[in-house]
């Protein structure tokens, strides 16, 4: 063992030579090379179903049942992996390499303490006793960063906050310190600042001199850390290089799409798919914009009531709206005398971590949500509080997208019924023009009208949005609350429902709420915006400017975040 | 745990409130049955008893009385533990219930205990073996939950006693006399336990947690017993609750065609008598075990499940 251990030192960690996996006859990794090198992270990024968890998982013979895996080398550590039997193969799985899945509230065991399953690697690899365990398992979760690390390690993964757990699932991958460490979406569903906290941890370990596999369909999350990248699709590695080689000058088409697609960065109105700078925007769209960063830059008053001084183009405003929860005795504040406007044409971003009352403030501006204090206004008359019958007449006048498309649709329904029925409203209108409506509103979206026909269940994950686009827009709404409305989808359907969303706005002079925890998001589809904490908002400006000038210390961890 | 004795008085105060309704319940349902009770006291309408006995009897046992008032004084005399004589066995029925109850609830257990290993083995095995086992242990499952205990009963004793002459046909004393009763009992409900622990089994095989565990290094018979089982056993733990009321009444068929003492012969044999007050006894106490093993399974899920104390919190 030591023999076999020393020779590979000098060789990659991790040596994948033409990885051919495939399920079923249909292959989905078609001839991958790979060589992670000890104290090196390489990054594999990819969208859904390029190939990359596949990949990585075969690496520890965990590519999934029913799985061939063939290649002409998979070495770890000098090790065959496709040669090992079951218990060398654990004995390599965890002790030699560790797995770090996404989310890991389903990823670690719900109903057992998280203190247990790293104590449970230990077990597995190492020789300590009980005792040792534990004082091991807590040194590992402080080393992981999380504080209280003696009271984390006896609870569950429910009760630890998303970063948390995430750290503790990290604690678990590297307790028997393994040379290679493969870290699958590692920070996926995690607010920002809680992502480059993670991500700083696993570049800690790689300089450290742990090999790191990072598996990603974030662009920006792979730049910061990762040495050399690698860019999947359909089972194949288009691109290879360095991050600046791959981002600053692609040379792949695919490549070039994904680093278009990403929206941290780019200029309001810029278009995020399709050609990107083959398609230059019309001059009209360039003048609209010019005027709108002027109008942004105006007021130099942060905390932005009132701004521009004029009334011109309010839909909504909110006023000092507060909302508290009583929850088995205690109170949680979840908006604290929140206020903002919302204006035609423009949107205001709301930022803000996981809990801080984002949704909360969204619920408040639909009337799904009583306010305790304070009142939002719709087109200068009351709209909450209001009995729910004078509020019904201009429903329609607000309009949301929710996260999960799929979920806000009855799966019994077709898209033309669920069109259907957003554009009766409940009243009964002649077959006839609805139908025509229904095909007006996909195209709308630019999507085929014969979609209509099909069931939610049957569309990719782009497509369910465009259709709540459209359920959306039925009703002929003035203001739209967008609630995460792509924080699911893939980078470049991503980017293709963003630039649907700008295009919209434009044309039809709709005032957004975008609700988002990606900043990037929200810096490029926002004209002002919001930062939320604990029910307040604690900042509010111009997106141009807001974090330059940001004094409140949760905007300024916000502003780093994106940075890194 | 603060929340843990809030909760236990709490699930206390929902059994007592069973029982009163189950009491209620019986006293007037009892009422409707067609026929006099004085006279069924005196040994049933055949036993021409003349109407000073009957007089003397309805007297004695306040027949006599308004309906409200024998309901007050027979809830009083419950909350003090008396629950009467019975006619048919010239006994106090707690004492005619203290004599049966015991071999009842042996039945009950082992049956119950029975059901959750074949539930498991069956369950473990089809779930890893493919699709034909995946086929052949719902196929069984939905067979054994199928088939009535008379039925079953009937066939173990064709098959076990008189061809392979293994095991006795009747209820006799000791452990091997336990045995036909309680399987009997115990394949319907390994069927429905089973059924819902595949299902269970095979989600949380599935679940990304299994990934992490095999990741770590686990083998598979770990990651069952440390991981999967306990998922797959929420649901079929608070199926137990239940399938322990349904032993029960299971209990009144088994323990006839096996000819075993037991709460469900009395209960029968009560019945056919009109033995009012022995009924009303034997249902309070099944309602009352009922109860508490309800209570029981609810706190076996808050160990298995620690989540569902944190919501209770």
């Amino acid at each position: 063992m030591s023999g076999v251990t020393r020779e590979a030192s000098e060789g990659p960690v991790l040596d994948v030579r033409d990885l051919v996996v495939s399920f079923g006859g249909r292959r989905v990794v078609d001839g991958v090379s790979l060589r992670v090198a000890a104290g090196e992270c390489v990054a594999i990024v990819g969208e859904s179903g390029s190939g990359k968890s596949v990949t990585a998982r075969s690496v520890v013979g965990l590519a999934g049942e029913g799985a061939r895996v063939s290649a002409s080398t998979l070495r770890v550590a000098g090790q065959d992996v496709l040669s090992l039997s079951g218990r060398r193969l654990r004995r390599l799985r965890g002790g030699v390499v560790g797995l770090i899945a996404q989310d890991a509230l389903v990823s670690l065991d719900p109903l057992r303490p998280v203190g247990r399953e790293i104590g449970d690697t230990l077990a597995l690899h190492t020789d300590l006793d009980a005792a040792a365990r534990r004082a091991r398992t807590v040194a590992l979760l402080e080393r992981v960063g999380l504080p209280d690390a003696e009271l984390r390690a006896g609870q569950r993964p429910g009760q630890l906050s998303g970063g948390q757990r995430q750290r503790a699932l990290i604690a678990s991958g590297i307790a028997a310190d393994p040379r290679l460490v493969i870290a699958d979406e590692p920070t996926t569903a995690l607010d920002q600042p809680v992502q480059a906290g993670v991500l700083r941890l696993l570049g800690q370990l790689r300089d450290e001199g742990t090999a790191v596999l990072l598996i990603s369909h974030d662009l920006s999350v792979v730049t910061g850390i990762a040495d050399r990248v690698l860019v999947m699709t359909d089972g194949v590695v288009v691109e290879e290089g360095t991050p600046t080689e791959v981002f600053e000058r692609p040379r792949h088409p695919y490549t070039r799409k994904l680093v278009d697609a990403v929206p941290a960065g780019r200029a309001r109105g810029a278009l995020l798919s399709g050609g990107g700078a083959a398609a230059p925007p019309s001059a009209a769209d360039v003048e609209r914009r010019d005027d709108r960063s002027l109008s942004a830059d105006e007021p130099s008053n942060p905390t932005f009531d009132g701004a521009g001084g004029s009334d011109e183009g309010v839909l909504v405003e909110a006023r000092g709206v507060s909302r508290v929860f009583h929850v088995g005795g205690r109170e949680i504040v979840a908006a604290d005398d929140v206020s903002f406007t919302l204006r035609a044409g423009r949107t205001l971003g709301l930022v803000g971590e996981s809990g801080s009352g984002k949704s909360t403030t969204a619920r408040l501006l639909l009337g799904l949500e009583h306010p305790d204090a304070g009142e939002v206004t719709l087109l200068g008359e009351p709209w909450n509080p209001l009995q729910e019958a004078r509020r019904r007449p201009r429903r329609h006048l607000i309009g949301a997208v929710f996260q999960d498309a799929l979920s806000s649709f009855d799966p019994r329904w077709t898209v033309g019924a669920v069109l259907a029925d957003a554009i009766t409203r409940g009243r009964s209108l002649r077959p006839g023009p609805v139908r025509t409506q229904i095909a007006d509103l996909l195209d709308t979206v630019g999507l085929d009208p014969a979609l209509a026909a099909r069931r939610p269940l049957h569309l990719s994950g782009g497509q369910r949005q465009r259709v709540s686009v459209a359920r959306a827009l039925a009703a002929e709404p003035r203001v739209l609350v967008l609630d995460e409305p792509v924080s699911a989808l893939d980078v470049s359907v991503q980017a293709q429902v963003l630039d649907l969303l700008d295009r919209l706005q434009r044309e039809r002079d709709l005032a957004y709420l975008l609700i988002t925890h990606d900043l990037g998001v929200a810096l490029h589809m926002s004209d002002d915006l919001a930062v939320m904490q604990e029910g307040r908002i604690v900042e509010q400006g111009p997106a141009s400017t807001l974090f330059e000038d940001a004094e409140h210390p949760y905007a300024r961890q916000l502003r780093d975040a994106v940075r890194l | 745990m603060p929340g843990n004795r809030h909760w236990l008085l709490l699930r206390a105060g929902g059994v007592l409130f069973v029982l009163w309704a189950a009491a209620t319940i019986t006293f007037f349902a009892l009422r409707l049955v067609p026929g006099d009770p004085a006279e069924a006291i005196l040994g049933g309408p055949g036993s021409q008893a003349g109407p000073e006995a009957l007089a003397q009897v309805r007297r004695e046992y306040g027949l006599d009385q308004p309906l409200a008032v024998q309901y007050l004084t027979y809830l009083g005399r419950l909350v003090t533990g008396d629950l009467g004589q019975s006619y048919s066995l010239h006994k106090p029925v707690l004492t005619a219930i203290g004599e049966q109850f015991g071999a009842t609830l042996t039945l009950a257990l082992v049956s119950l205990a029975l059901a959750w290993a074949l539930a498991c083995g069956l369950a473990a095995w089809s779930v890893r073996g493919g699709r034909i086992a995946w086929a052949i242990g719902s196929g069984l499952e939905l067979v054994a939950a199928a088939v009535p205990h008379f039925w079953l009963a009937t066939v173990l004793i064709l098959f076990f006693s008189l061809t392979l002459g293994i095991l006795p046909p009747v209820s006799v004393p000791g452990p091997l006399g336990i045995v036909l009763p309680a399987l009997t009992l115990a394949i319907p409900l390994a069927g429905f336990l089973g059924q819902v622990m595949r299902e269970s089994l095979l989600t949380a095989m599935e679940s990304p947690f299994v990934t992490t565990a095999r990741a770590r290094g686990e083998s598979e018979v770990r990651i069952f017993w440390r991981h999967t089982l306990r998922h797959a056993a929420i649901p079929a733990v608070g199926l137990s609750g239940w399938a322990f009321g349904s032993l029960i009444s299971g209990a009144v068929v088994v323990e006839s065609v096996f000819a075993r003492q037991g709460l469900g012969r009395s209960l029968l044999s009560a019945v056919q008598l009109r033995d009012v007050t022995l009924v009303t006894g034997i249902v309070l106490v099944v309602a009352l075990a009922y109860a508490v093993m309800t209570l029981v399974t609810d706190l076996a899920d808050r160990v298995i499940d620690p989540r569902t104390r944190a919501v209770a919190e």
